[in-house]
């Protein structure tokens, strides 16, 4: 539903009921660089009361919160002084009905002066999958506000690394059902989303580093593309499913280009030296790598053909792991500095506008967006532990998201 | 209040359903049910068994011997594949083993150490696998003996270093006998 259809709702109820003012949700919206939202805890309909891990009304609080569009003001019961004291004009309440494993989820948007319904959303499921169902009445949410799409059901595929042992695992964007995919005991690194339902990534399974693609609902897997060399660092085009790699099939490593099915292979890059890390823009047309072409590895772009390759990193030695933003504005990197640890920076791709992002202690590597472009997830490495963090690129809603200490090269999928 | 808010969610759904029925035409659901939309979520089968590895082939003792003397590591300078005068002197021993044992087959495994990233150190190890071949195949031991591979950062031989000594143990070349 999107907001001329919520306009004209309001307008109705306004009009059905002879309310003296119409909420205006794009006035209320408009005022506010995050919006203030109430959350109430949901009750129960029958006697059958959660009594947690997941309560819906939290999981609703943590993802409103966690996307950095809203300041979120909790309450156990319907507090319009609590509400308003903190400029919360609309406030999110429900309630919820167990019936042996099944959950029955009214979720209700409301106007805090007069309590009126904003959007009411109805799902029914296995208690099981109340996290997500919670994600999906956030994701509505969002979608109402703003417009766009919310990422709650999107997920993060990563390297679960302890000691010499890498496996591919998956986890939700908030770091809550965490799955190991690889079960086997070589090295699994740098795993990227093919599409929804299909991951890529790197293993010495037979050995040597090969790209591999795996389903991770069937559970089954294939070798993708291998030669005597590595195969290393896939990235998917979000326009046709191109897929960059890089690989040493000629001796150093280069970037290359395949079709989804890995036929019509193209060499991008002939260069003595290492190329790799390719992130494609998002509209297809260019694509961010990684070159030491210049003494050092720093970032440089190429059209999708391998023509106008052009450096656009010159601060610091060592630069490397861009990832274009969804929006094409920035692209997001990994810099060392004097010390030899990494922070988050972004770059415009003219090359202007570096801009460092992180300031917490340790080495802060590995960037990937969230599919809406508004946060950068990063892992921070303090010691041998590496967890998970976002931040807006101004800096600010900077936020730890595992506490697992065992998380290397995420990669978030689309929404 | 209660009831007037209870009657005006009431109007506000009515009114929903009646935009939707009037627009779509398409029957509307008040109820989503969600119970098949989730897939579980299952990992991949082991498949360990299909690694081949390069393990060590069946040799006398003496040569057993021989070739863990000869197959030193060979180590390397900071985000550097060139060979310093040290790993030249070291890489004597391989060609002389490789000159006298004209049967062997080796793999070179390149290393880094743990302070850069995966993706560029995967290409370093590789350009220090490849530059030490390229060295022995001036001694004429041919490239149909030697393999390649990297490791980048990944299999340290040091974990955890905070000295310039411990790092440097990790950037290395390393030699393994190719088993077939």
């Amino acid at each position: 539903m999107n907001r001329v259809s919520l306009l004209l709702i309001l307008s109705l109820s306004v009009v059905s009921l002879v309310r003296a003012e119409k909420f205006d949700l794009d006035v209320y919206a408009g005022k506010f660089d995050s919006i203030p939202i109430g959350v109430v805890d949901f009750v129960s309909t029958n006697e059958k009361v959660l009594n947690g891990p997941v309560l819906p009304w939290d999981v609703i609080a943590g993802d409103l919160d966690f996307c950095s569009k809203f300041t979120v003001v909790k309450s156990k019961t319907y507090d319009s002084a609590a509400f308003l004291s903190q400029s919360a004009g609309i406030y999110i309440d429900g309630d919820y009905t167990l019936n042996g494993t099944t959950v029955v989820l009214q979720c209700y948007l409301r106007d805090v002066l007069s309590k009126e319904l904003i959007i009411g959303k109805k799902y029914k499921g296995d208690i099981k999958q109340m996290r997500r169902m919670s994600h999906r009445y956030a994701n509505e949410i969002v979608e109402m506000l703003f417009g766009d799409r919310g990422f709650f059901e999107s997920r993060i595929v990563y390297v679960k690394a302890k000691n010499d042992k890498k496996a591919i695992a998956l986890m939700d964007f908030d770091g809550y059902n965490s799955v190991v995919l690889t079960k086997n005991n070589v090295i699994n690194i740098f795993p990227a989303f093919a599409d929804s339902a299909n991951i890529l990534w790197t293993s010495y399974l037979k050995g040597r580093p090969d790209l591999y693609r795996g389903s991770i609902y069937d559970g089954n897997y294939i070798p993708f593309v291998s030669s005597k060399g590595t195969e290393s660092s896939p990235d998917v085009s979000p326009i046709d499913g191109t897929i960059a790699y890089a690989s040493s099939k000629k001796g150093n490593l280069d970037i290359y280009t395949c079709n989804p099915d890995a036929s019509n292979v193209k060499q991008l890059t002939v260069h003595y030296g290492v190329d790799t890390s390719p992130s494609w823009s998002p509209n297809g047309y260019q694509m961010a790598f990684t070159s030491d072409r210049s003494g050092n590895p720093q970032i440089y772009i190429m059209d999708a053909d391998g023509a106008n390759q052009r450096r656009i990193t010159f601060e610091g030695k060592y630069a490397d792991s861009p990832a274009w933003s969804p929006k094409g504005d920035k692209i997001a990197y990994m810099a060392m500095d004097e010390r030899g640890k990494f922070d988050i920076w972004t770059i415009s791709p003219d090359g202007t506008n570096a801009v460092k992002i992180t300031q917490l202690s340790g080495s802060n590597e590995y960037p990937t967006w969230s599919p809406d472009g508004v946060l950068i997830a990063f892992v921070n490495n303090a010691g041998n532990y590496g967890d998970l963090y976002v931040v807006k690129p101004d800096g600010t809603r900077l936020r730890r998201v595992t506490k697992t200490g065992d998380v290397k090269m995420p990669d978030w999928s689309d929404f | 209040m209660e009831k007037r808010t209870t009657v005006g969610s009431f109007l506000v759904l009515c009114a929903c359903v009646l935009l939707f029925t009037g627009c779509g035409g398409k029957k509307s659901s008040s109820i989503k049910d969600l119970s098949s939309d989730y897939r579980d979520v299952n990992s991949f089968a082991d498949d360990s068994s299909a690694d081949e590895g390069f393990g060590e082939a069946a040799f006398s003792e003496k040569l057993k011997k021989k070739i863990a003397e000869a197959l030193k590591p060979v180590y390397f300078e900071y985000d550097s594949y060139r060979l310093t005068s040290d790993a030249i002197r070291q890489l004597g021993n391989v060609v002389r083993l490789l000159q006298e044992e004209k049967k062997l087959r080796i793999i070179i495994l390149g290393h880094c150490d743990e302070r850069g990233s995966s993706e560029y150190n995967i290409g370093l190890g590789e350009l220090r696998a490849m530059v030490i071949r390229e060295y022995l195949a001036t001694y004429g031991i041919k490239n149909i003996r030697i393999e390649t591979m990297s490791f980048g950062r990944e299999m340290p031989a040091q974990r955890s270093c905070h000295s310039e000594k411990c790092h440097a143990l990790n950037r290395r070349g390393e030699f393994k006998v190719i088993a077939k």
